[in-house]
């Protein structure tokens, strides 16, 4: 009894923990996949246009992790100056993890 | 009335008890593999804050140049990254053994600066899928936790960062 009581708060105690430090790390590497699907678009590898985006495989720093992007254009007042949203995330475990990064690009 | 606690425990009770810890012991030891592995990695990135500043240096100096000095090889290379400044500076990334080197020039041409970016450094990859964009890969040689041998693949890190040179010709980087 005082066994599986205490195999259950361990178990617990060690799946929050593990669950935390997988979120923690999925955050770099999403914050790491925005940043590249950013540089991609201010050296035109990737068109500047809204819509999803998903890099190539030797590029992919995520690992085992399955991570999504999106990347949202809007045209500002001045001409040919965009406000650039980059968003990607994934799943831990049922838990939703985004990460966004926005810049403004100019693109004469 | 007989008291059933007077009986003891049946073979199929004691078997059955038996499984059921067994699974939660199973289980259990599953959850703690799980969170040494993910702690090692979470370690791996803790004991290597080298590797992340080098990201930082070689991203500074790619936005700060205009340009590659020479054409690029097709895929990727481990040659030296010769980068050229906005005031003319130039700018060579390479190894050294292993480690990560700087070098850059002064005013008056001369390789005069030089700087080791990071150490045990195991791999230096760098490709230029198209003009105005550096793709890198840097693996690094984590310092092991106790009880892990430095050569084994759980101590290594790689990088693989993308930077665009900022105006490149036409402005469209910005």
């Amino acid at each position: 009894m005082v066994f599986g009581l205490a195999l259950l708060i361990a178990a617990n105690a060690l799946t929050a923990q593990a669950a935390s430090t997988r979120r923690l790390a999925a955050r770099g590497e999403l914050l790491r996949t925005c940043e590249i699907v950013m540089e991609s678009l201010r050296g035109g590898m990737l068109p500047l246009v809204s819509g999803p985006v998903r890099l190539d495989r030797d590029l992919d720093p995520s690992g085992d992790l399955e991570v999504y992007s999106f990347v949202r254009v809007d045209p500002r007042s001045t001409p040919n100056l965009y406000e650039v949203n980059v968003r990607s995330w994934t799943e831990i475990r049922g838990v939703r993890e985004e990460v966004s990064l926005a810049t403004m690009v100019w693109r004469p | 009335m007989s008291r059933p606690s007077a009986r003891g425990f049946s073979v199929v009770e004691l078997v059955v008890a038996l499984a059921l810890t067994a699974v939660v012991a199973a289980a259990a030891a599953e959850l703690i593999m799980e969170a040494v592995r993910i702690a090692e990695a979470a370690g791996r990135s803790l004991r290597s804050p080298s590797l992340a500043l080098a990201v930082v240096s070689v991203r500074r100096d790619v936005e700060a140049s205009m340009g590659l000095l020479h054409p690029p090889s097709v895929g990727w290379t481990q040659e030296d990254l010769e980068l050229v400044g906005w005031d003319g500076t130039r700018m060579r990334l390479h190894l050294e053994g292993r480690d990560l080197v700087r070098a850059a020039t002064d005013e008056l041409g001369r390789w005069n600066r030089r700087r080791v970016l990071a150490r045990g450094v195991a791999s230096w990859w760098w490709r230029s899928p198209r003009p105005g964009v550096i793709d890198v890969r840097i693996t690094a040689l984590v310092h092991p936790a106790p009880g892990i041998a430095a050569s084994s693949q759980r101590a290594r890190r790689t990088e693989v960062r993308r930077f665009a040179f900022r105006g490149w010709p036409g402005g469209r980087s910005w």
